[in-house]
């Protein structure tokens, strides 16, 4: 007979409606090789499908950092959290009600935690006009009203609003678990003047984070409810030391 | 539009998303977006440039079937 999982409860402190959190990708050696040591099987074999060591070591810490992040408000192990993946993409915590969603950019990852509601995080590093074809993104992709408030900005600033907009959406098509697919230009998500949207039953709110980065994060009922700054994940705990005989 | 033809076409678009990644290394059934690390933007310019050059309509729903150079090929052989 198998033995099933025991249920993981959520931590009384991490019981807000929506929590948001950051950690850093580039680390020295040993902090990733202590956040790597937690990484699953499929972890590892996804990581070696990265053909660039510095994408593999920022999947293989932004895996790490997630675990540890889970861990602490599941009261286990970081290698304890099993890390599932529905049907339709989404992942999820097996034998437990606790919701996430993780994005990663660059050397910065950000996490979404909620247990109530589902939730989808993205952040992008805004990327400068030459080396990203951010007009084809926005003329394909947005709204005609997303296009018009854009297009009413000043053109310094448009570039940033563009990842602003198009992190809302890629947040949202988390949120909903069909990542990409779905109508991706069909939904209103940005406007000049505020910084929340409502989709249906979604509230998106665009997120500060470090400069040169947008983000944002969609929660599933969550009318009335607004973000806080992302709080660094908790480094782990250093080794023990060595006992002394 | 043969598979060689849809090969050539692939390694043509993903080299002016991210003219740094080396296609020569990614396998049939690799997912493009891990082994090169490309972003969702990166994605969608990819979608763009298939579509600019075949002039196929590709639907979001469909993405899926474009995550491996294989997946990307069946589709551009199979759809035209």
């Amino acid at each position: 007979m198998t033995k099933s999982p025991r249920k993981l409860s959520v931590r009384p402190e991490a019981q807000s409606k929506l929590s948001l959190w950051w950690a850093p990708l580039d680390i020295p050696a040993s902090s990733l090789a202590r956040l790597a040591g937690w990484l699953s099987q499929e972890e590892r074999e996804r990581a070696d499908g990265y053909h660039d060591p510095l994408d593999r070591d920022r999947f293989m810490a932004a895996r790490g950092w997630l675990r540890q992040l889970l861990a602490s408000q599941l009261r286990c192990s970081p290698n304890e959290v099993r890390i599932v993946t529905a049907q339709n993409g989404k992942p999820g915590i097996e034998s437990s009600d606790l919701k996430f969603s993780a994005s990663r950019s660059a050397g910065m990852a950000l996490f979404a935690t909620s247990p109530i509601a589902e939730v989808g995080i993205d952040i992008e590093r805004i990327r400068a006009s030459a080396d990203v074809d951010i007009d084809d993104i926005t003329a394909t992709f947005f709204s005609a009203k997303e296009r018009a408030a854009l297009a009413a900005l000043p053109p310094e600033q448009r570039l940033a609003a563009s990842f602003q907009c198009w992190t809302c959406k890629e947040a949202y098509g988390k949120g909903i678990g069909t990542g990409l697919s779905f109508p991706i230009q069909s939904i209103d998500v940005w406007s000049r003047n505020s910084r929340v949207a409502m989709v249906g039953e979604w509230t998106i709110h665009q997120v500060e984070v470090t400069p040169g980065f947008a983000a944002a994060v969609a929660g599933e009922v969550l009318e009335g409810w607004f973000p806080t700054a992302p709080r660094r994940v908790e480094p782990p705990d250093p080794d023990p030391p060595p006992a002394i005989i | 539009m043969t598979s060689e033809e849809a090969r050539q076409l692939i390694r043509s678009v993903l080299h002016q998303v991210a003219p740094e990644a080396d296609m020569d290394d990614v396998g049939e059934g690799e997912t493009l977006q891990e082994a090169l690390d490309l972003d969702s933007i990166d994605f969608l310019n990819f979608v763009i440039g298939l579509n600019e050059e075949t002039g196929l309509e590709i639907p979001e729903r469909d993405y899926p079937q474009l995550s491996t150079v294989g997946g990307c090929v069946t589709y551009l052989t199979s759809t035209r």
